[in-house]
């Protein structure tokens, strides 16, 4: 509204937001899991004269360094540029409101750099004791980023008593009940033990790039490696703790309230738990994992860490920050609805409405002035989530009804706000998508002509 | 009428309104983290746009006149540009987070205003990282005229990253220009700040690069005695010259000014902090030509590293206030846009503690790089200075 519109053709600007986000989401996860695993493995390795795991820690240790720092970093950017783009009020509010729990969280990733070069280029300079110390301080400082990241991941699904705090004027406390939100701690154990899983799955696809390993040494790495999936088997139990804290409406959509989610949700879940029984049959049975089955698991693995993000992000809508912004950048606060209600969302946005043309701007341009102001955060025209398949054949009442009972009829829609004229113009806009299915009075269903045979 | 007048009485309607959830901390802090996170970030970002034009020149000439101690230096130099590539961005963030905070309003517009662009910006990196190890094989591995090519695709992504950051920092600072852009024009690229901006910063890093390397030769003690040597008058003599033009970019830069801005830079108010420490660091600039001519002169002496490597420290903290004061008060200008001390919001406890993590996370890192280059404790069996 404030700001100039990206448009994003075909995917729109949440599915940018999506890709660049499971990305990131996936490498941070490894590269917290990989910071544990090493640690672990360095220090067992050590204690136990491993020389087998001792070597494997130092030959996956470049990867380490690669994927993370280079994949990781850039795509972390990348989330801060699009959301920055896609999305700039609810960036500045969370900005505004968790600058210093990412200031905080920018500090661990900063030891977290410099631990992992140190560790990674310290085999030959540091003693045993001291490297180890230095796997430990990026275990450590890439998991407590994860702990400040969390925060704000879950503070907007369910903020809590933020806004009651905030409104009584006690920051701090607003802050920290921000942070440690209802479903904070359920979301760290889950996000840990993916992190686990995720960083022993591809410790089974490491095993067959390195050089110099028989099969029988593979079995023992890729046992070792297999322990780090199994703390899997909590997540149902974990999952239902997450799914207490979240507000009922939400809560219903994965099982059964919405059919995209509940088919993420369970996907998700299969294959978190296929995972689980594969790395549980080999720690039993002392079983090889063939390089194209620990590529199954890591494909399943992004497959479940992907699935679940969509949930997650999908189970907040219609917000941004629930209770807060709606996902179109507009503030559910009374004073603001009642404000753009009266003066309109056109005067309000003088990037997609100029000023000296709103006047003279025929109904239908308004209407796609309004579309542009209100849906393009979530709508393409024809792609992705695309609004002309979505209203073929409703009449220009079905429209009118619609555009008025958005939030009830849809819950995961945002309410219109603007003026009349406005619902009006959106109304006509809309209608003009579908030329040639304009159908203004209502026709019996078997009297309808078949879709693919109408469409232009 | 002069561009600032306009931008006052012209752009205030495109600009959107602060953010209504204000500051959460005193805007002074910010007005500190800001300048010193920036200049934390050019620290690494200068070695790497600095690096991939001198080092692949440097190796280049090194081989075609059989000076094996300069292609060491340049093999040396380029071994830790992945490393600084990695903090480049890892500092960038602070810095990215606290401009955020203070003029997220302007940044923000000038991201969407520049779309495409920006947003490829991350695909320039990426190509950059990657290339530069490949870059790094290829040279290992003598397959020259490929790694040039290679090299010059590195400079050439780089260039571009500094580019599109340069228009996004113009047209920050210029909403007068932004209705123009959105209707489709590249007006941004017309503003006379526009290309000394660029150059200053381009001419800056190759600077900062020749000290880096200079610092490397006294510090690096894997390479050979000849290449270390090699190094440092390598180093000095590159940041010597670019220094001196760096000081022509800096004059273009400040006569592009409109006159209210550099009206405002000269005010070296103590009111205005920023102003003196960028006027000192002006100054500075001058005495680094002075003591780096000395120090090329006789480069052996400890201090010919240390002296002009701290003084360019202290430049760039310098040149990041200066860069700020300038945006507060080109943006100043706009009614009602900047934040003000009514806007702010306090959280102390979480102030508190990201300086606590700060101060432990920065000793934590010292230790580190001590453990590693200052008192190894392990005989290195097959030690290189980078695997």
């Amino acid at each position: 509204m404030y700001y100039p519109a990206l448009g994003v053709p075909r995917i729109g600007g949440s599915s940018l937001i999506a890709v660049v986000a499971i990305v990131h989401v996936f490498i941070a996860h490894f590269a917290v899991g990989a910071g544990i695993l090493n640690a672990v493995a360095e220090t067992r390795a050590r204690k136990t004269g491993d020389t087998l795991l001792l070597r494997f820690v130092r030959d996956a240790s470049k990867i380490l360094v690669l994927i993370p720092f280079v994949i990781g970093a850039v795509t972390g950017v990348g989330i801060w540029f699009t959301i920055a783009v896609v999305a700039p009020r609810a960036t500045s509010t969370l900005i505004h409101n968790f600058v210093w729990a990412w200031a905080t969280e920018w500090v661990f990733f900063f030891v977290e750099i410099a631990a992992g070069y140190v560790y990674y280029y310290g085999w030959d300079k540091l003693s045993p004791k001291r490297h180890v110390i230095v796997g430990w301080i990026y275990a450590a400082a890439a998991w407590l980023s994860l702990v400040v990241i969390n925060g704000i991941i879950t503070f907007m699904l369910t903020p809590g008593r933020w806004q009651a705090l905030r409104a009584e004027g006690r920051w701090d406390a607003a802050f920290w009940q921000a942070i440690l939100n209802p479903t904070y701690w359920p979301s760290l154990v889950l996000r840990t033990i993916s992190a686990l899983a995720i960083a022993g799955i591809a410790a089974c696809v490491l095993v067959h790039f390195l050089k110099s390993y028989s099969r029988d040494d593979r079995i023992h790495l890729i046992r070792f490696a297999s322990w780090f999936m199994l703390p899997l088997v909590l997540m149902p139990a974990v999952a239902v703790w997450y799914f207490f804290q979240v507000p009922r409406y939400p809560r219903d959509l994965p099982f059964g309230g919405s059919v995209a989610m509940s088919m993420f949700f369970v996907f998700g879940g299969i294959c978190s738990a296929l995972i689980f029984l594969y790395a549980l049959g080999v720690i039993r049975r002392h079983d090889h994992v063939s390089l194209g089955s620990a590529f199954v698991l890591l494909a399943m693995a992004f497959v479940a860490t992907g699935s679940m993000e969509y949930v997650r992000e999908g189970i907040r809508k219609p917000y941004v920050i629930r209770g807060l912004l709606w996902s179109n950048g507009i503030a559910d606060q009374p004073a603001e609805v009642a404000r753009l209600n009266a003066e309109g969302i056109l005067p309000n946005s003088p990037w997609i409405a100029p000023p000296d043309r709103l006047a003279s701007a025929d109904r239908r341009i308004r209407g796609e002035w309004v579309f542009k102001a209100e849906c393009i955060q979530c709508h393409t025209v024809d792609g992705v989530n695309g609004i002309r398949p979505l209203i073929y054949g409703w009449n220009r009442e079905m429209l009118d009804l619609n555009i008025r009972n958005l939030h009830l009829l849809k819950g995961f829609m945002p309410p219109f706000i603007g003026t009349a004229d406005e619902r009006d113009a959106l109304a006509e806009y809309l209608h003009s998508l579908n030329p040639a299915n304009r159908v203004d009075q209502p026709v019996p269903v078997a009297d309808a002509t078949p879709r693919s045979e109408a469409r232009p | 009428m002069n561009a600032l007048l306009v931008l006052a009485e012209s752009a205030h309607a495109l600009v959107p309104p602060r953010d209504e959830f204000g500051v959460p901390g005193p805007l002074w802090v910010f007005q500190i983290l800001l300048p010193f996170t920036f200049a934390l970030h050019a620290v690494f970002m200068n070695f790497v746009l600095g690096g991939v034009l001198v080092l692949p020149v440097l190796w280049a000439v090194a081989r075609r006149r059989d000076r094996q101690e300069l292609v060491d230096v340049a093999m040396a130099g380029m071994s830790y540009l992945p490393i600084a590539v990695s903090f480049t961005i890892t500092s960038g963030v602070a810095a990215l987070l606290f401009v955020q905070v203070v003029y997220g309003h302007f940044f923000y517009s000038a991201n969407i205003l520049l779309g495409w662009q920006w947003l490829s910006l991350l695909a320039y990196l990426a190509i950059g990282f990657y290339l530069v190890y490949y870059a790094r094989h290829l040279m290992l591995a003598g397959r020259a005229a490929l790694a040039l090519i290679t090299l010059v695709l590195v400079a050439a992504s780089f260039l571009m990253v500094a580019h599109i950051f340069n228009n996004n920092a113009v047209l920050s600072l210029r909403p007068d220009l932004w209705r123009a852009m959105h209707d489709g024009g590249t007006k941004h690229a017309r503003d006379a700040m526009w290309t000394p901006r660029y150059l200053h910063s381009i001419v800056g890093s190759v600077a900062v690069t020749g000290l880096w390397l200079a610092v490397l030769g006294r510090c690096v003690h894997t390479l050979h005695e000849a290449a270390r040597r090699a190094a440092v008058v390598t180093g000095l003599w590159t940041a010597l010259t670019a220094t001196v033009f760096q000081v022509v970019t800096g004059f273009w830069f400040f006569v592009a000014l409109e006159r209210p801005a550099q009206q405002a830079m000269l005010s070296f108010s103590i009111r205005d902090p920023r102003t003196l420490l960028w006027g000192f660091a002006v100054i500075v600039a001058f005495v680094q030509i002075a003591v780096l001519w000395q120090a090329v002169q006789r480069p052996e002496r400890p201090r010919s590293v240390w002296l002009p490597a701290g003084l360019v420290g202290f430049v760039l903290i310098g040149m990041s206030a200066g860069r700020e004061a300038l945006r507060a008060h080109t943006l100043a200008l706009i009614p009602n846009a900047l934040y003000q001390p009514t806007d702010v919001r306090l959280q102390t406890t979480p102030m508190l503690l990201f300086l606590l993590a700060l101060i432990v996370g920065l000793a934590v890192v010292a230790m580190l790089l001590c453990w590693l280059f200052v008192r190894p404790e392990a005989a290195p069996p097959n030690a290189s200075s980078v695997p």
